[in-house]
């Protein structure tokens, strides 16, 4: 073998390996017909419009055309927003459920991305199972989290007797290590990439607590770390009010109060972290890390109860009267 | 039809270097999907910048340069940050042509260079322009695109035991 290579031979040698990649015949007049306004190009999905496909489609599902106010950290209206249901970016009820099971059958130390492709080669839908440990009693999941200061746990639990508790801690590190490769496959329309990453390098990032006690109130915790402030924290539902109150240690918190019984009261929270947390580098990488530069700089709360005596309950859980 | 000479031109474009075109993306990118996005990506751009380009650099620059800001597009977006990019030979499209294993090494090689290098060495390589070429498609001065080329040489020398690139 020859050791030295030539430019010429490295663009031989590559278009070999890559002879499988040929042009599409049909790509110019695709894009001369939809520059003439005749038909739109297909175009695939990125992961940043599938997120706002995904936030319709989850939306939709409790509100067919309805008008949502969506508000800031003072409780004021700033705009509204109409989320009508659109037969054409809903996939089927059983490619959602093919979804769901995939999903909630990935092991706890894996990380994985499903989606589904669309017929048109656009991605409809997509889920993601971050690397996560799970707890079942609440002592187990505050000794987790005393060591996360990143994301704070409720100061104050409700009264009266837990009948369940479910919690998990999720975590992430830097996107662009070398992860060992579970699976990388496809079932039927639906696609999915199946990875380890190291649980000793990664960092917490959210966290999801649902407690139901025996009297029937419930509540749904969800802390996450995001990587700028929101400044419009929510969108209303037709009744819903929104209060701007104090709670210790947040820079923001809205009191959500729920017109109708069947839906949840609800607390939103927001704080700038005292210090921004970056994600780790796999220690098994041999090479420089890529630009993975995220930094989280805020953690907003969101906590929901239902069948509740008085929505003010809520406060309590994170110290607030 | 009046936009004819255009467009023709441009469907001369988009044959002389299509393929080009996506083979650098995937070797950018390395996911064949994500390939084709980024060569519809280029070719859109390059149909309605078609007559704002002024033959400032060749037309392949022109258009390589399009194609990696389509490429840097897609490298930071968030769908992009959770792909599982690790690279073996056998990850690659299923070749037409007889390709030899050193030919899926080499590929396997570039593809797991570090992004900064990785560009520079396929459009030193791959597409054999020039530094000055290079250093205009890529905003860089001479000295880094000199650099990376020199570290990007180094990275696949050790990756490919020995083998290494003609400076």
């Amino acid at each position: 073998m020859n050791d030295r290579i030539s430019a010429q031979e490295f663009r031989q040698s590559l278009d070999r390996a890559l002879s499988g990649l040929q042009a599409d015949p049909g790509l110019a007049g695709r894009i001369l017909a939809r520059e003439r306004g005749e038909k739109k190009v297909k175009k695939k999905l990125t992961f940043l419009v599938l997120a706002a496909a995904l936030l319709v489609l989850t939306t939709a599902a409790f509100a067919v055309s309805q008008i949502y106010r969506v508000i800031n950290w003072r409780g004021e209206i700033t705009r509204t927003a109409e989320l009508p249901q659109s037969a054409e970016t809903l996939i089927s009820s059983a490619d959602l459920d093919s979804l769901a099971d995939f999903i909630s059958g990935i092991p706890d130390a894996e990380t994985a991305f499903a989606w589904y492709e669309a017929e048109d080669g656009g991605i409809q839908r997509s889920e993601l199972h971050k690397t996560q440990v799970q707890f079942s009693s609440m002592e187990a999941f505050d000794q987790a989290l005393s060591g996360a200061s990143q994301l704070t746990a409720p100061a104050w639990l409700p009264e009266g007797e837990i009948a369940e508790c479910a919690a998990k801690i999720c975590m992430e590190c830097k996107a662009f290590g070398q992860y060992a490769l579970i699976q990388s496959s496809l079932s039927g329309r639906l696609r999915y990439n199946r990875f380890l990453i190291d649980e000793a390098s990664a960092v917490a990032t959210s966290y999801e607590l649902t407690l139901a006690l025996t009297d029937g109130s419930l509540f749904s915790i969800r802390s996450e770390l995001r990587e700028s402030a929101s400044p419009e924290p929510l969108m209303l539902r037709d009744g819903e009010t929104a209060k701007k109150i104090a709670v210790p240690g947040m820079d923001d918190a809205l009191l959500i109060i729920a017109a109708d019984p069947a839906y949840p009261d609800g607390l939103i929270l927001q704080r700038r972290l005292p210090e921004p947390v970056r994600l780790k580098q796999l220690p098994l990488n041999d090479h420089l890390p890529e630009a993975d530069d995220r930094c989280y700089a805020y953690e907003y709360v969101t906590v929901w109860g239902y069948h509740l005596e008085e929505p003010e309950g809520l406060l309590r859980l994170f110290g607030g009267e | 039809m009046s936009h004819a000479p255009c467009d023709q031109r441009f469907e001369r474009l988009v044959e002389q270097y299509q393929e080009d075109v996506l083979r650098t993306c995937f070797l950018y990118l390395r996911d064949k999907t994500l390939a084709e996005d980024a060569t519809q990506e280029t070719f859109l751009k390059v149909y309605r910048s078609l007559d704002a380009f002024r033959g400032e650099s060749s037309e392949k620059t022109w258009i390589l340069k399009i194609a990696m800001h389509a490429c840097y597009d897609i490298n930071h977006s968030g769908w992009f940050r959770f792909m599982n990019r690790h690279v073996t030979p056998e990850t690659l499209p299923e070749p037409c042509a007889a390709s030899a294993e050193e030919d899926l090494a080499l590929a396997a090689a570039v593809m797991e260079l570090p992004r900064k290098l990785r560009e520079v060495i396929l459009l030193r390589y791959y597409q054999q322009l020039n530094v000055s070429e290079i250093a205009c498609a890529l905003h860089l001065s001479h000295s880094s695109v000199s650099g990376r080329l020199r570290r990007g040489r180094e990275r696949l020398k050790k990756a490919l035991e020995g083998r290494e690139l003609d400076e």
